[in-house]
C-alpha cells in the first residue's frame, strides 16, 4: 500500500486550510467560517467554490456597486500543495459589464500565499469610508489606511506596500486608477505583471474603496498523499518531454505571444477589428510582433508562476524608442493581437507601451484594445471626426495614435473617460458606431475567432462568464480539425459538454490554462484526489464540472437572464462571411451548436433553464432547485 | 513545380529553411514536406507532425491535398491557445 503523508483523520481537511474569511468593509469587521467537507468535495475551489459562495451569500439582483455586492478571492486545492502548474486562483464577483456572474483567474503566487495566510477564500462586502487595504497576516486581519496609496499605479503601489510592511515577500492583489475610476475594463493586478483582468472585477474593488489585499503567513497545507503528488508530477515531466514538447518549448522560450503569426495565418487571430485577414499585413508586419522577435529586442529574463515548470512569463526592458520602459511584463498573445493585428499595427514599441499602461492603470488589455479597434473602424468610416476624438488621428496602424488613445483611456482623460466603460457603453453614450461593435453580452471578444473554431461561438455567447477564450467547450483546439469536421454543426453537444466538464474541473482544482497541453489528459482529477483525498467516480468527476458550470449559470438566471439575453455580434460568427482568407465563406451555425449543448445538458432550449431532473441528477444544487422550482 | 515554403513553426521543425522547393506536378503536401525534410536533413516524427497545419496560397489544405498552381505554402503550428 502506498504510504500517505499522513493518515486520514475523520473531519480533517487535506489540500485546504478549511477556513473562509468574510470581511465587512463598511463596519471593518470580519467573520471566519469553516469550509465544510461536502462543499469542498462538491465545489472544490476556484471559480466553482467561488460561484457557490457568491450564490449563497450575495442577495439576488444586488446592484454591482452596492454595499451588499461581494467580491471573493478563492484559492484551489492545487495551490501550494505541490502539483505542477497548480498555482492559479480566481476572483469572483458580479460583472459591471455584463450584469451577470464574473470570474477572472491569474497565476503568480497570490493563491498559494493566501492559503499560507490561513484562508482558502476571502470575501469582501460593504464599502469602506476611506481607501483601505486589508492585510491578512498569518490569520490576523488588519484594516490599513490606503488614502496615501489611492491614485498609485500598480507596480508603484506594490512596492510602496512592501516597503510599508517591511516585507518584500508578501503577495498583493491590487487595483490601479482604472479600478478606482470604476472602469468596466478594470482588472486586478498582482505580482506586478500578472492580471485577473477581465469583466470589471477591479471596478468592484474600487467601488468598495479596497485598494489592495495583502497576504502572508506560515500556515502549511498538507496534501493527503504527498508521494502520489510527486509521482504525478513525474508523470507530467515525462509528458512534457513527449509529443507536446514542441509546444512546451514554444511557451517556455517565448510565452503565449509565440503563436501570433501562425494565428494570423490560419484565421484564428483577429485582423482589423475582425474585418481583415492575413492578406492585410505583410510578412514583416506579421512577424515583428511575435514574441520570438520581441524577445530579441527587449527580454531581460524569464519567470514562472508558483510550481510551474513551463515559465511562460518574461520581464522586458525597453531601452530605446519613443516609449522607454524600465521594466514591464512581456505582452501576452492576447495583448499582441489586440494592439497589433486588430489595429493593423506592427510597432512593437507601441504594443509594449500599451501593455505597460494597461497593467499600470489596472485595465484589461483585451477590452482596451478592442475598444480602440471599435473607435478606429468608426473613425476610418467617418462615424467620428478627429475633433470628436480629442484630435487624435486614429487611422489604421497609426502607432502614435494608438498609444495616445490608450493613455487617455487609462487616465480617464477626455474621450478616455467615456471609453473606460468599454466599446458597448461608449457606442450607447455617443448613440452611434453600433455597426462596428464586436462583443458577447456586452464584453469585448478575445483573440480567437469562431469562424476558425466554431465552438467558440457557443462558449463566447453562452458561458455564464461570456466572451472568454479560456472557458470550456469545443475549445480553441477544435479549429485545428479539418473543415469537414469543424464546420459540421451536428452532434457537437457531447464534445462541447465534455470540454466544459474538463475546463471547469481544471480551474476549480487550480491549474493553469496552459495545462490543457501541459498535463496528460484527466490527470487533474488524479491530482485532486492525491491532494484532497476525495475519490471521484467518472460520473462524479463529470458532475463536478457540470455542477460548477450550472451554479455559475444559475447566478445569471437568478439575476433574470434567459437564453435571449445572451448575445453575440453577427460579424464574429460570419454574418456576413469574410470574402477571402482561410475562413472565407464561413457562417457559423451558432444556434445549432448551442441547441446541441443545452440538449446534452438536459436544459430547456427556449430559455436555457435547467430542468429540475437535470439538476437533481448532478446533485449538490439544492439551493438552485429551490430558487428555480419554488413550488417543487 | 516550384513552391515557396515558409515555416512558422520552428519549435516543431527546427531549422528547416524558408525557400523555394521543387516537386513534380500532382504532388501532395506530404510529398512537398518530404522534399523539405530531405533538403534540410531534418526528419519530423509522426507525433510532432500532428502539430503541423498547412496553407496553400492562404487556404487550409491537408497532408493528402494535391497541389496545382500553388505559389506559396505556409507550414504553421496547430493553435494551442494563449
Amino acid at each position: 500500500m502506498r504510504k500517505k503523508s499522513q493518515e486520514r483523520v475523520v473531519g480533517a481537511m487535506y489540500g485546504y486550510v478549511g477556513k473562509l474569511l468574510f470581511v465587512d468593509l463598511t463596519n471593518r469587521t470580519f467573520e471566519v467560517r469553516d469550509l465544510d467537507e461536502k462543499t469542498a468535495r462538491d465545489y472544490v475551489g476556484g471559480l466553482s467554490l467561488g460561484a457557490k459562495i457568491l450564490y449563497d451569500e450575495m442577495p439576488a439582483k444586488t446592484p454591482v456597486f452596492a454595499p451588499e455586492s461581494m467580491i471573493g478571492f478563492v484559492s484551489s486545492p492545487a495551490n501550494g500543495t505541490g502539483p505542477f502548474m497548480g498555482g492559479r486562483f480566481t476572483v469572483v464577483s458580479k460583472s459591471p459589464v455584463t450584469g451577470g456572474f464574473n470570474d477572472a483567474s491569474a497565476g503568480g503566487n497570490f493563491g498559494p500565499l493566501m492559503k499560507r495566510a490561513g484562508y482558502d477564500a476571502i470575501f469582501f462586502k460593504g464599502i469602506s469610508e476611506k481607501p483601505v487595504y486589508v492585510f491578512i497576516d498569518d490569520g490576523k486581519v488588519e484594516f490599513r489606511d490606503a488614502t496615501h496609496l489611492w491614485g498609485k499605479t500598480t507596480m508603484a503601489l506594490e512596492r510602496a506596500i512592501k516597503e510599508e510592511l517591511g516585507d518584500p515577500k508578501v503577495a498583493i492583489a491590487s487595483i490601479g486608477p482604472g479600478g478606482e475610476n470604476l472602469s468596466n475594463m478594470a482588472g486586478i493586478m498582482h505580482d506586478e505583471h500578472r492580471a485577473a483582468a477581465r469583466g470589471g472585477s477591479g471596478a468592484v474593488m474600487g467601488s468598495k474603496k479596497l485598494k489592495a489585499v495583502v497576504v502572508r503567513g506560515n500556515h502549511r497545507v498538507q496534501p493527503y498523499d504527498r508521494e502520489a503528488v510527486l509521482a504525478l508530477n513525474k508523470e507530467v515531466a515525462e509528458w512534457q518531454k513527449g509529443p507536446v514538447a514542441p509546444v512546451f518549448e514554444l511557451f517556455t522560450n517565448h510565452g503565449t505571444g509565440g503563436t501570433y503569426e501562425s494565428g494570423i495565418l490560419n484565421g484564428d487571430t483577429s485582423v482589423k477589428n475582425w474585418l481583415g485577414t492575413a492578406a492585410d499585413l505583410t510578412e514583416e508586419q506579421r512577424k515583428k510582433p511575435t514574441s520570438q522577435e520581441q524577445d530579441k529586442l527587449f527580454k531581460v529574463r524569464k519567470y514562472a508562476c508558483h510550481a510551474c515548470p513551463v515559465g511562460c512569463g518574461a520581464i522586458y526592458s525597453v531601452k530605446d524608442g519613443k516609449w522607454p520602459i524600465e521594466e514591464t511584463g512581456r505582452p501576452e498573445y492576447e495583448t499582441d493581437g489586440m494592439f497589433g493585428s486588430m489595429l493593423l499595427n506592427d510597432d512593437v514599441y507601441a504594443i509594449n507601451q500599451c501593455n505597460f499602461l494597461c497593467n499600470e492603470y489596472g485595465l484589461d488589455t483585451i477590452s482596451v484594445g478592442a475598444t480602440i479597434a471599435w473607435l478606429m473602424e468608426c473613425y476610418n468610416n467617418g462615424v467620428f471626426t478627429k475633433e470628436e476624438i480629442d484630435g487624435i488621428d486614429l487611422t489604421w496602424g497609426n502607432a502614435d495614435a494608438i498609444v495616445a488613445m490608450t493613455e487617455k483611456i487609462c487616465k480617464g482623460e477626455g474621450i478616455g473617460k467615456i471609453l473606460q466603460a468599454g466599446s458597448v457603453a461608449a457606442a450607447k453614450h455617443f448613440n452611434k458606431g453600433f455597426e462596428a461593435l464586436v462583443h458577447a453580452s456586452g464584453i469585448e471578444i478575445p483573440q480567437h475567432d469562431p469562424r476558425w473554431s466554431p465552438g467558440l461561438a457557443r462558449t463566447y455567447q453562452y458561458d455564464p462568464t461570456p466572451g472568454r477564450h479560456v472557458k470550456g467547450g469545443l475549445s480553441i483546439h477544435y479549429g485545428n480539425q479539418p473543415p469537414e469536421v469543424r464546420y459540421d454543426y451536428t452532434n457537437t453537444g457531447e464534445r462541447d459538454v465534455n470540454g466544459v466538464v474538463y475546463s471547469e474541473a481544471l480551474y476549480a482544482t487550480g491549474f493553469c490554462t496552459m495545462s490543457d497541453f501541459g498535463l496528460p489528459p484527466e490527470i487533474h482529477i488524479k491530482f485532486l484526489t492525491a491532494v484532497t483525498g476525495f475519490e471521484y467516480t467518472p460520473e462524479e468527476a463529470r458532475n463536478l464540472g457540470i455542477r460548477s458550470y450550472t451554479i455559475r449559470h444559475a447566478f445569471n438566471l437568478r439575476e433574470g437572464f434567459r437564453r435571449k439575453d445572451f448575445t453575440i455580434s453577427d460579424r464574429i460568427i460570419g454574418i456576413p462571411p469574410l470574402k477571402e482568407g482561410p475562413t472565407a465563406g464561413v457562417t457559423v451555425d451558432a444556434k445549432m451548436i448551442a441547441d446541441n449543448f443545452f440538449r446534452e445538458l438536459g436544459w430547456n432550449l427556449d430559455d436555457a433553464v435547467p430542468t429540475k431532473e437535470s439538476l437533481e441528477r448532478v446533485g449538490g444544487l439544492e439551493n438552485v432547485i429551490k430558487d428555480l422550482y419554488p413550488n417543487g | 513545380m516550384k513552391i515557396k515554403v515558409s515555416f512558422v513553426c520552428q519549435e516543431v521543425v527546427g531549422n528547416m529553411k524558408d525557400g523555394i522547393y521543387e516537386v513534380p506536378e500532382g504532388s501532395t503536401i506530404s510529398d512537398l514536406f518530404a522534399v523539405c525534410e530531405k533538403e534540410n536533413n531534418i526528419f519530423i516524427n509522426d507525433e510532432y507532425r500532428k502539430w503541423l497545419l498547412f496553407l496553400a496560397d492562404g487556404k487550409p489544405v491537408k497532408w493528402d491535398t494535391v497541389l496545382h498552381n500553388v505559389d506559396t505554402v505556409h507550414v504553421i503550428r496547430a493553435a494551442v491557445g494563449g
